[in-house]
């Protein structure tokens, strides 16, 4: 049952409970997994204490912090937060940068220029935040968040990419755009892998692909082949879309399935080139759900 | 604790917290060790908690900071002063604070301002309607704080923070100018004041009068108090003390220096040098006059005099502060044994 090569990882939501986070996080160290990741939204907890909490609590296991957006945290500040959490627990920290959602950002009063510029905004950031660490003698990975072409083309300055789809025809796409040569490869989505399926967790997983398609472009869904199947549900109004989301549609985003198939899922992405594969929500929300992963942990 | 609160319910209705408070400080450009150890020394001597001094110039981000000293010492209580919202976006500000009241089960202080000179400078800002962004500022703060799906702060009735924002948070101002004063004395739940002594007093009396204004029954105060402290100076500390006595004449408005009594032209002399040759040439003319006025230094003795000064005047809290505390950990447990007994 084990993976030979990939790293698996759990995404936590930063919405969620810091004591409850912190309860999760020592669960997933004892059951193996060396790396887990926490969100970034506006609405939810700040990510950086967040982070720290998780590591007062932890020993060794990676901290990951993203989809963080350069355009809602100065990179100066994001530095400064990743260089005391490095100081003070180790070098077990890593970090996304990307874009953000757009229409989330657009909420809180932020415009997001032109896509081209804005990857050179991101590209900026990364620099930036590499210089100010190195001046603390701190080198750390920086991935970079990426779904459609002129984000992935970018992919080769940072140390890795993170492609925010679970379906291996979209990955695939991807990856033949990326010099894997140059850069990790590293799969994040909402995941919710069962043995008995829970309607709750059903339900969240929803939720979670929902965000992932309103952040997602009409030029990428009909690059892809998906804009037939999501434009009904995004032409709608925000509150009625949740309803219009379908377990069939979750699966275009998503990493859905009884625990039992999740083993070919692995190995056909490993055959494509992907590095790392990251459970995100709601996969990660409850006990039962970190063990049912933790289980393909070689 | 240092000593215990003693609520007096003043005639004109309003709640003030006697009886001074001790805390200690550092800043966002310590190294983390330093940091950490000056929260150790504040709690094993009985302060209340730890103030860190947000500088932009450098060092961490002060919520990460705040976060790795709650959760070495849970029983503290920490407050960063200043925190502008002209240079960490609201929104970001909202979802710190409540996060570390959440850690630390609400012993958080925030303290809002415009920000330093030198931070702005070095931000390349320009504060444009500094007093109603503050005020606004405070009350979307409140709002998020008291009721989370109500705010104003999400321009989408769908968009608001996921997580319960019911946080017990005090927004204390940190500010100087006397429309701010007003500002504090109105809408805020304290202040934090620095300067000379006699701006600090007259400061007080007009923040008083402004709460009594306010008519707002049942509102505690908290007056803050963060001024160089320095038991059995030497030229070090004397050193740092006037560099930090020419920056808070910089950052100071002719409204402030109106009611202190600090010479129109020395002051004009040390903004000019600051702004043309820096923090050490200005502090060069910080003379003995200022700095026995700005400062908090002499024997244990004088020191415990002058802080009892202050609390006869209506200082509720001090930050003691910024000579690194490190230094003087053992002055520091007689002073605090020696308050005690002033008691």
């Amino acid at each position: 049952m084990g993976i030979t090569r990939m790293n698996l990882s759990l995404g936590f939501n930063a919405g969620e409970s810091i004591q409850d986070t912190q309860k999760r996080s020592k669960i997933v160290e004892e059951l193996g997994m060396k790396q887990i990741w926490i969100s970034d939204l506006p609405i939810q907890r700040y990510p950086f204490i967040v982070a720290a909490a998780v590591a007062k609590v932890t020993n060794k296991i990676r901290i990951g912090l993203g989809v963080i957006s350069p355009f809602i945290h100065n990179p100066i500040f994001i530095s400064r937060a990743m260089a005391a959490l490095e100081e003070n627990y180790g070098r077990r920290f890593e970090l996304c940068l990307g874009l953000g959602d757009r229409n989330m950002l657009s909420s809180i009063g932020i415009s997001i220029p032109k896509h081209e510029i804005a990857v050179q905004l991101i590209k900026n950031a990364m620099n930036d935040i590499q210089n100010n660490l190195l001046i603390r003698n701190i080198k750390m990975n920086i991935w970079l968040a990426a779904q459609g072409e002129k984000t992935i083309a970018s992919a080769g300055d940072y140390y890795g990419v993170i492609l925010n789809y679970g379906n291996l025809k979209y990955i695939k796409w991807a990856i033949n755009k990326i010099d894997q040569s140059k850069t990790q490869i590293g799969i994040a989505a909402p995941a919710y892998i069962y043995d008995k399926p829970e309607q709750d967790l059903l339900t969240n997983l929803k939720k979670a692909s929902l965000t992932i398609i309103q952040g997602t472009s009409s030029k990428l869904a009909k690059t892809l082949g998906f804009w037939e199947d999501i434009k009904d549900v995004v032409k709608k109004p925000r509150r009625d879309q949740k309803s219009m989301i379908s377990p069939e549609l979750a699966k275009l985003f998503a990493i859905t399935m009884p625990s039992t198939e999740l083993p070919n899922y692995l190995e056909e992405a490993e055959k494509l080139g992907v590095d790392e594969v990251m459970f995100g929500y709601p996969q990660g929300s409850t006990i039962e759900g970190i063990r049912t992963v933790c289980k393909f942990i070689k | 604790m240092l000593c215990c609160y003693k609520i007096i319910i003043l005639k004109f209705r309003f709640t003030i917290i006697t009886s001074m408070i001790f805390d200690a400080s550092f800043s966002t450009t310590d190294e983390l060790p330093q940091a950490i150890e000056v929260c150790k020394i504040a709690n094993k001597n009985g302060l209340d908690g730890v103030w860190i001094n947000n500088l932009m110039t450098g060092g961490f981000d002060p919520f990460t900071l705040a976060a790795i000293c709650f959760l070495n010492s849970k029983k503290m209580s920490l407050g960063i002063p200043v925190i502008s919202p002209y240079i960490i976006r609201l929104e970001n500000i909202v979802r710190a604070a409540s996060t570390l009241a959440e850690l630390s089960t609400n012993k958080f202080f925030l303290g809002l301002g415009v920000g330093g000179l030198n931070d702005l400078a070095y931000s390349n800002i320009t504060p444009i309607n500094p007093i109603s962004t503050l005020r606004e500022t405070i009350h979307a703060l409140k709002t998020v704080f008291s009721n989370y799906k109500n705010s104003k702060l999400y321009s989408s009735q769908h968009i608001y923070p996921k997580y319960n924002t019911s946080v017990e948070v005090p927004i204390y101002l940190g500010v100087r100018g006397v429309k701010m004063l007003d500002l504090a004395g109105t809408d805020a739940d304290g202040i934090i004041l620095s300067g000379s002594k006699t701006y600090i007093k007259n400061a007080v009396k007009l923040v008083k009068r402004r709460i009594k204004e306010s008519n707002q029954p049942n509102r505690q105060f908290a007056f803050i108090a963060w001024i160089p402290t320095i038991i059995d100076p030497d030229n070090n500390s004397l050193k740092k003390a006037k560099s930090v006595i020419s920056t808070i004449i910089t950052d100071t408005p002719k409204s402030a220096i109106n009611i202190s009594d600090i010479d129109p032209d020395i002051e004009k002399k040390i903004k000019t040098t600051y702004r043309e040759g820096g923090t050490e040439k200005a502090s060069e003319l910080v003379d003995e006059e200022m700095l026995n006025d700005f400062t908090i230094t002499g024997d244990l003795k004088s020191v415990i005099d002058k802080y009892y000064a202050l609390e006869k005047i209506g200082i509720t809290r001090s930050i003691l502060g910024p000579a690194p505390i490190t230094i003087w950990r053992k002055k520091l447990s007689k002073f605090v044994r020696r308050w005690g007994l002033q008691e």
